[in-house]
């Protein structure tokens, strides 16, 4: 491993320790979770024994410090709502989230680097004012809202596809999460595909690619594109993220059984040990996406190997 | 060379296609000609052990599985189910006759022995058994006494005028089946004698039931029951009019007119056993004197309220009770909109200028739940009393009446799953419970003496007598019961009940 590597990977435990801390912190300032437990007249001393159980009359570091050995060794504790080990719930619904996000990028990477090139090639032309335009309403329709239309048009009006669920997983269930999810993405892709590729193609060595004569289509994937590729994977990766925030709204509207629902849910009735495990999953899941890019930058960018 | 690497980018990506369209599947639609109705519910059930949960969701689908020895019918009247009979022995004695031949889906006999299990599991008598999440409906259970294979007898410590209506909540599950692993597998794979049986349970998605042809009441006339939960109210909607679900609860008022608009689709309305009223926190100062509390219930026009704050969602209620309550008043004593007079009692009670006051209320708890405080601050001014709305989250609100800390009112929506006087009375109303900030004497003594009856008509006759002097000292502002709205397919014959269980066996598909 690379001394880069070397030093991505250090951060990332780092990362990974301070979200735990974070998460372990915040969930214990949102309010009391036995009160939302039980009947609204249980008896304070019921609440007491609870309390006790659920090892939340301890003080916070010392739960902190058991919550942290548990964690590393994949124990979140047992549902409150479930009562089933938190990790389980958590991993069940992971392959669904995943398809949903992989489909999501697929999409929108499909529509946002054609038209992010040919912005950048037909400049000020009527294709790049459509596509700017455009991808200016993706980035900006609120994605409830882009869902909810999407519902009422696609599927209740035309009746063109299934409106909610996971049906199987099927790709037709796949279809209106995707697009929502996508919308924001697929604008932010084209974008920094059209402003990176305007700034390769005014590089020198692309007039001298086309000063020796290669084919405009060669010119612009293999010179252009390939230089240009560079803040658009960064971008995707900081978009993971930004993708496994917005699973929680999409998969909310399209009752579609994800980790995001799940997250929403659990939540709502102050499911600490279902809270912790899906953020501690999601950001390992994240920091890991991250590093994952940092080794393919030094796969299309050479020069990132040899850095310092 | 070049044109070389273009081919290869080409197949990479025809290659991805092809792997796409293989690794997400199509989506083909089956027919069958079985006759499905699909259920939609915000949340999907927990655990399908009938003991081990405590919402509705999950109840809704449990119901269809198991069985209990009596059942509530549609008018919420207590009827025979496993058990054919039952008879109260003395005040804290009842004995069940049990039906013969009954037999689980797994081939498991119903007998006196099942019925013994289960109570005690219940009452914690069953040595090696997890607190069931129902327990301390169970807790007054002493003793469950085999009288024959087919008579049992329940036995409690004390007179527990709840017995019957707890015993009516308890679903029986099979005993071999559950002895193996301590209940563990009944929580996925449920076991019952009821109509129906699980088929399948994809979490977050489907849950199907199928029926069962040789269920001892008669085959149920819907083949498949599916419960899906759709958290979001507007797609619940849509699923409801393109007909990808047959049912949905919990309507908005907003909505009624959306779904109504329909050709294939109409609402349904029922009386839900949550009434709403104004607490009057009679610890106070203010309000310690009945005729403060008089002048509250004369100053607020409740038929105003329900047509123009709850859109005609609520109907009057005689004090606390709905007509299916035991204990209901058949005098239905209503207090008449008469502010002139609510300003004459709050002079004699010593406030001439009138004073100022607090409602506290949760913030989207209840049907409207804001909009009417405020509406009922703007009536109460009229009369001099210039009460300020104060409406928090449900968990503030929750840790505030729990510490029995709240300001001269309070607006709270009270569920009753017993449709029983008593059981909303003796938690709000009676001195120094959880939630009474009230002290009447009489009322006190009629509370007790009905806790300790379970004859029904003595137990009635009771809560009739402390409603009425409730109602002549009033611990609250009367108001109303809300109105639970479902939106439901035409082609589907069902019709929903004011305990919020959602019952299948008995509808058709038209």
């Amino acid at each position: 491993m690379s001394g880069y590597l070397y030093r991505r990977f250090i951060q990332s435990i780092i990362i990974i320790i301070g979200i735990s801390m974070a998460v372990f912190l915040i969930s214990r300032l949102t309010g009391d979770p036995v009160s939302i437990m039980v009947d609204f007249d249980t008896p304070k001393e019921d609440r007491e024994v609870l309390r006790k159980e659920l090892g939340l009359d301890k003080p916070v570091p010392i739960q902190y410090l058991i919550f942290l050995k548990g964690a590393i060794r994949g124990d979140f504790g047992t549902s409150i709502r479930y009562e089933e080990p938190a990790i389980d719930l958590v991993l069940q619904r992971i392959p669904a989230t995943l398809r949903l996000l992989v489909f999501t990028l697929f999409w929108a990477l499909i529509f946002a680097i054609p038209i992010g090139i040919i912005s950048a090639l037909k400049r000020n032309s009527i294709f790049d004012l459509i596509g700017m335009t455009s991808t200016f309403l993706g980035q900006s329709i609120p994605s409830f809202w882009l869902g909810i239309m999407m519902i009422m048009i696609v599927g209740v009006h035309f009746r063109l596809l299934p409106i909610s669920g996971y049906g199987g997983g099927d790709v037709a269930h796949i279809i209106m999460p995707a697009m929502t999810l996508g919308a924001f993405e697929m604008a932010s892709f084209a974008r920094i595909t059209r402003s990176s590729m305007l700034e390769v193609l005014d590089m020198d060595y692309i007039q001298t690619a086309r000063a020796k004569g290669l084919r405009e289509s060669l010119v612009v994937i293999k010179h252009a594109l390939r230089n240009a590729l560079i803040p658009i994977i960064t971008i995707m990766g900081l978009h993971v993220a930004l993708l496994m925030g917005g699973a929680v709204i999409t998969e909310q509207i399209f009752a579609y059984p994800g980790v995001g629902w799940l997250a929403v849910q659990s939540i709502y009735n102050r499911d600490f040990p279902v809270v912790q495990a899906i953020v501690m999953v999601v950001s390992i899941g994240v920091v890991a996406t991250n590093f994952l890019i940092d080794i393919i930058y030094t796969i299309i960018d050479p020069r990132i190997r040899y850095d310092r | 060379m070049e044109a070389r690497k273009f081919k290869i980018v080409r197949f990479i990506v025809l290659g991805a296609l092809v792997i796409f369209t293989f690794a997400f599947g199509l989506g083909v639609q089956t027919a069958d000609c079985k006759t499905r109705v699909v259920v939609a519910q915000g949340v999907e059930p927990t655990r399908l052990d009938p003991d081990m949960h405590r919402e509705n969701p999950s109840n809704n689908v449990i119901l269809h599985i198991y069985d209990a020895l009596i059942e509530r019918d549609w008018d919420e009247i207590i009827q025979p189910d496993l058990a054919e009979s039952w008879q109260i022995v003395n005040d804290t004695t009842v004995e069940f006759k049990l039906r013969k031949g009954i037999k689980f889906s797994n081939g498991e006999p119903f007998n006196a022995e099942v019925v013994k299990y289960n109570f005690e599991r219940v009452a914690g008598l069953l040595p090696g058994a997890k607190k069931t999440l129902n327990a301390a409906d169970y807790k007054s259970i002493k003793e469950v006494k085999i009288i024959d294979e087919h008579t049992v007898q329940i036995i409690t410590k004390h007179p527990d005028p709840l017995l019957l209506s707890y015993v009516a909540a308890k679903y029986m599950v099979p005993i071999e089946y559950t002895k193996k692993d301590n209940f563990k597998k009944l929580a996925t794979k449920p076991i019952g004698t009821g109509p129906y049986v699980l088929k399948s349970w994809m979490k977050g998605g489907e849950l199907v039931l199928t029926a069962k042809k040789d269920y001892w009441k008669g085959a149920p006339k819907i083949d498949e029951v599916v419960f899906r939960p759709i958290p979001e109210d507007s797609t619940r909607i849509a699923e409801l009019k393109v007909g990808g679900v047959d049912i949905i609860a919990n309507l908005k008022p907003d909505n009624i007119q959306e779904v109504d608009a329909e050709k294939n689709l109409e609402v349904k309305f029922v009386p839900s056993a949550r009434v709403a009223f104004l607490f009057i926190n009679a610890e106070t100062y203010k309000m310690r004197d009945i005729r403060v509390r008089r002048a509250i219930n004369y100053a607020l026009d409740v038929p105003s309220l329900i047509k123009n704050v709850m859109v005609g969602n609520a109907y009057r209620v005689s004090t606390v009770a709905p007509k299916s309550f035991v204990g209901w008043d058949p005098e239905e004593m209503h207090y008449s909109y008469n502010p002139e007079k609510a300003k004459r009692l709050l002079a004699e009670a010593g406030f001439p200028n009138g004073m100022d006051a607090t409602i506290l209320t949760p913030r989207g708890r209840y049907l409207n739940d804001v909009q009417a405080c405020e509406a009922i601050a703007g009536m109460l001014a009229k009369v001099g009393i210039r009460a300020k709305v104060n409406a928090v989250e449900f968990g503030v609100f929750a840790k505030q009446t729990q510490a029995h800390d709240i300001p001269e009112l309070m607006y709270a929506a009270w569920g009753n799953n017993h449709f029983d006087v008593w059981d909303t009375i003796k938690t709000c109303v009676r001195s120094g419970a959880m939630f009474s900030w009230y002290k009447n004497e009489m009322v006190d003594e009629n509370i007790d003496k009905a806790s300790q009856t379970i004859d029904p008509e003595k137990h009635s006759r009771y809560l009739r007598l402390a409603l009425r002097e409730m109602w002549r000292d009033p611990p609250f502002g009367y108001l109303y019961a809300q109105r639970d709205i479902y939106g439901v397919n035409k082609r589907v014959a069902w019709e929903p009940r004011s305990d919020e269980d959602i019952n299948l066996y008995g509808a058709y598909v038209k």
